[in-house]
């Protein structure tokens, strides 16, 4: 995705993620070894949404950030929420180069599991995408950040 | 303001009907909201124009950064560069801001009022 690279810390090795069977069988013939994981979705992330709509001309108008009321003549229709992150594929997997060592940092290119990277009061719950990781011989012990609410850049 | 009434289930056998009534910001007044994803840390124009990316390889926080007298900015030491508080700016200076100095650092709080959360 987009800028993952960029955002990775300098002196961290990037460790990439292949999706689905196919993938990950395609990057263990070029040499890498991967570490395979359940992809499962988690309860904890989770996006709200309300619906309104038009009144006479029918449109749909739907609202993420709570604070936001729709414009003139619509009416709600009901409140809702659902899974951000439906994935294609129910397998993936890091792809560990051989010469990883244990203790060494990494960067998560694209993290496999459900972390919570930012929530708020008013809207959504963010999943957590890339991360920086300590591999601990068998599995990335991953760095979850504080979720911030305060952005800069 | 506007009204709904929302289910509620309060336990097994009933369901609890709730009036309630938004008070909020209206949508397509004479102001506008820029977005901002969180996920991906993208800020836009309220016409959904990409306007800037936020990144800081330095990972610096806005408590770390130096307070100056104008409350619109605080100063990046590591980087020498002056930080933005959005919070300030409407859609239109922002704008302009950008045009004139692409690199610059901008800090966006969710909850502030005059962005939008996508």
């Amino acid at each position: 995705m987009f800028g993952h690279q960029q955002n990775a810390p300098e002196g961290l090795r990037i460790i990439k993620t292949a999706r689905g069977q196919v993938a990950i069988n395609e990057a263990a013939e070029e040499g890498w070894f991967p570490l395979v994981k359940k992809v499962e979705p988690s309860p904890e992330l989770r996006n709200k949404y309300i619906c309104f709509q038009h009144l006479k001309r029918g449109q749909v108008e739907l609202i993420h950030d709570f604070r936001d009321m729709p414009p003139a003549d619509y009416q709600l229709l009901f409140y809702g929420e659902y899974y951000p992150n439906p994935q294609e594929h129910y397998i993936a997997a890091y792809l560990l180069p051989k010469n990883l060592k244990k203790g060494e940092g990494v960067w998560l290119e694209e993290v496999i599991g459900d972390i919570v990277a930012t929530s708020w009061n008013q809207g959504n719950t963010y999943r957590l995408e890339s991360a920086a990781a300590v591999w601990n011989g068998r599995d990335f012990d991953i760095e979850a950040p504080e979720e911030p609410t305060i952005f800069i850049g | 303001m506007v009204e709904g009434i929302l289910p509620v289930k309060l336990d097994k056998s009933r369901h609890y009907f709730v009036l309630f009534l938004f008070f909020g910001r209206h949508r397509n007044q004479d102001f506008s909201f820029m977005q901002f994803n969180p996920q991906t840390k993208s800020l836009y124009t309220s016409e959904g124009k990409l306007l800037k990316k936020l990144h800081c390889p330095l990972r610096k926080e806005w408590e770390d950064l130096k307070v100056l007298p104008e409350r619109q900015s605080r100063l990046c030491e590591a980087c020498c560069n002056k930080v933005v508080d959005t919070a300030f700016y409407s859609e239109e200076a922002l704008v302009v801001l950008l045009r004139e100095k692409p690199e610059t650092c901008l800090k966006i709080e969710l909850g502030q009022e005059n962005i939008q959360i996508l």
